[in-house]
């Protein structure tokens, strides 16, 4: 066991772990005292830690640094950062591959055999593609069979932890072609509201879908638009504007 | 016609924390046949979701399936507070 001291927590760890020439996975740390900047030079105090190096090669100390509560110990160099976020690709992909392995059995229950392409766009977001034969029935009436399946995939996402990651599904690339008709509509519900000189309310869709309609019709000069009703239920509703 | 119990099995038992305790029971009348979900009191909760969301859901993937003949599915979700609901 020896004591080191630094300016912060990660200056001392390296500075310890250097002259001891042991790996970080390879030793126990253990912080003594955190720094602190202090005010103008009252109260500052450098950074203590303990370091101890381990025999035993497992990870099991890596995961004890990290859980740590102190902040300061992350150690914030580059590297560190592009591994983390490697990490979470990672555990997107896993999650996708859950996600796979749950939805596939409920479509196959509901008498579609598809095949599902998963693809990850970016950190943030996920789509899976299914490609069967039988789309209409994945589809349901407007919709309302796959975006179930769509609120469901999230659900699950949400239980296991990954509600970060938002979830499309899609099949016969039914997304693109309902955007279009969407955008059609909002422009024929829009001519009917400036004809008739009322508010025209369209039926209730989820909010992705209004969101294309608000979208197309967010720079028009003679109508308003904005949503009404409660979630499932919630319409867009086109106003004639002035 | 589609394997309901297996259906609403495959739906439920991911989502909730004990997976061996959900069962279905079955019962018809006239009009529809219906499914009793039961799950764990600690469940219920996550099987409703927020303003009943998860379970809208679940109801809207279970309708959609095929029936054969004229009657109507129906999922009804059983709390342990009100057995005869």
């Amino acid at each position: 066991m020896s004591t080191f001291t630094a300016k912060t927590v990660s200056e001392a760890i390296e500075k310890g772990l250097k002259s001891l020439n042991v790996d970080k996975s390879n030793a126990e740390i253990n912080i003594v005292q955190t720094n602190r900047k202090g005010f103008f030079g009252i109260g500052k105090r450098d950074a203590i830690v303990e370091i101890d190096v381990k025999n035993n090669e497992n990870a099991s100390n890596t995961q004890e640094i990290a859980a740590t509560p102190t902040k300061n110990i992350k150690i914030n160099n580059q590297s560190e950062e592009t591994t983390e976020t490697k990490k979470r690709y990672h555990s997107n992909e896993q999650a996708m591959e859950d996600l796979v392995a749950y939805l596939k059995p409920i479509v196959e229950e509901l008498g579609v055999s598809a095949e599902l392409q998963p693809k990850i766009i970016n950190r943030k977001f996920a789509r899976i593609n299914f490609k069967t034969e039988q789309e209409g029935l994945l589809i349901g009436k407007h919709g309302l069979t796959i975006n179930a399946l769509q609120n469901l995939a999230q659900i699950y996402l949400n239980h296991i932890g990954y509600s970060r990651l938002s979830i499309q599904l899609d099949t016969a690339d039914y997304r693109h072609r309902r955007t279009e008709i969407l955008k059609k509509l909002a422009e024929k519900t829009a001519r009917e509201a400036v004809a008739t000189g009322q508010p025209v309310y369209l039926d209730p869709m989820p909010s992705f879908e209004r969101k294309v309609i608000h979208n197309q019709l967010e720079n028009s000069l003679y109508v308003n638009t904005f949503s009404s009703g409660r979630e499932p239920y919630r319409a867009v509703v086109v106003e004639p504007q002035g | 016609m589609t394997n309901f119990d297996e259906l609403i099995k495959k739906i439920v038992k991911p989502l909730v924390e004990y997976p061996e305790d959900v069962a279905i029971d079955h019962s018809e009348s006239d009009r529809f046949y219906e499914y009793h979900l039961v799950t764990n009191p600690t469940d219920v909760g996550r099987i409703i979701g927020k303003k009943g969301h998860v379970a809208q859901t679940i109801r809207t993937i279970v309708y959609s399936a095929r029936v054969s003949g004229d009657k109507r599915v129906r999922l009804i979700i059983d709390d342990s507070k009100n057995k005869n609901s």
